[in-house]
């Protein structure tokens, strides 16, 4: 395990309980994550998975810690990418904050292994898929990220 | 608060300061770091570097998390991204990254 880990911040212009739709539904995930759908019944112990629009497997992990709407906890193996896939488990962890009519919505990822190449790409990965899904939520679009 | 009135108000104010831009450095350099390890290399007393941080924290550039009996501080560049989001639109966005990569590029073989 590594010291290193990822940690952003974003304010979201609509309650917790939309943020949290947003999280864990795929009506929302395939409009602002790289298209992807995620599943999961979001019971701790229970799988949670990301696929892509080919029903190929993008991410997926185990979920940990269910605290509806503030927060949510589950491991995150990557698929997508044989080097980033040998790396192993890491860990999400979302937390939702009701902050002046607004949802401060607080993204931790770490657990990464001793010189991650994994952590390097999530950084940008993850600040532009929360700009996304900012924009969606707060206006019912998502931004065309390419 | 001032983050919610205008939220790039408290950003730009945070980043027209040389020492807090140098803290974001230093924290690009290494992401997670304690105030101790912050106040190393800065010309400046310990409370001074407390107050700059807390400015960044305020304009959401930095976020602290607390880990036992150490506060750590990571670079959140969501903010920067609105800016760029804001006025840079995706087509302009690889114009800019081209031409910055060939400034690079010209600057490197010029050392």
């Amino acid at each position: 395990m590594t010291d290193r880990d990822h940690v952003c911040v974003i304010y979201i212009q609509a309650p917790p309980e939309a943020v949290w739709q947003g999280l864990t539904s795929a009506e929302f995930t395939r409009r602002y994550f790289h298209q992807t759908e995620i599943e999961s019944d979001w019971q701790p112990g229970s799988e949670v998975i990301y696929y892509n629009a080919d029903r190929s497997i993008a991410v997926k992990g185990e979920v940990l810690e269910v605290e509806y709407p503030r927060l949510l906890s589950f491991t995150w193996h990557v698929q997508y990418n044989p080097e980033a896939q040998a790396e192993g488990a890491t860990r999400v962890r979302f937390t939702l904050e009701a902050v002046e009519g607004a949802t401060k919505l607080t993204l931790i990822h770490d657990q990464f292994v001793a010189n991650s190449v994994l952590i390097d790409s999530i950084s940008d990965g993850w600040i532009a898929i929360l700009s996304n899904l900012k924009t969606l939520l707060e206006t019912g679009e998502a931004m065309a990220v390419s | 608060m001032v983050l919610m009135c205008d939220p790039m108000q408290a950003v730009f104010k945070a980043l027209a300061d040389t020492h807090r831009r140098q803290l974001l450095d230093r924290l690009c350099v290494q992401d997670g770091q304690t105030l101790n390890e912050l106040c190393e290399e800065m010309a400046m007393s310990r409370q001074a570097v407390t107050k700059h941080l807390s400015l960044l924290e305020q304009a959401n550039l930095v976020v602290s998390v607390q880990r036992g009996r150490f506060k750590h501080h990571y670079l959140n560049a969501v903010p920067l991204q609105e800016i760029v989001d804001r006025w840079v639109d995706k087509y302009r966005q690889r114009e800019a990254d081209a031409l910055l990569t060939l400034k690079q590029q010209v600057e490197v073989s010029n050392d």
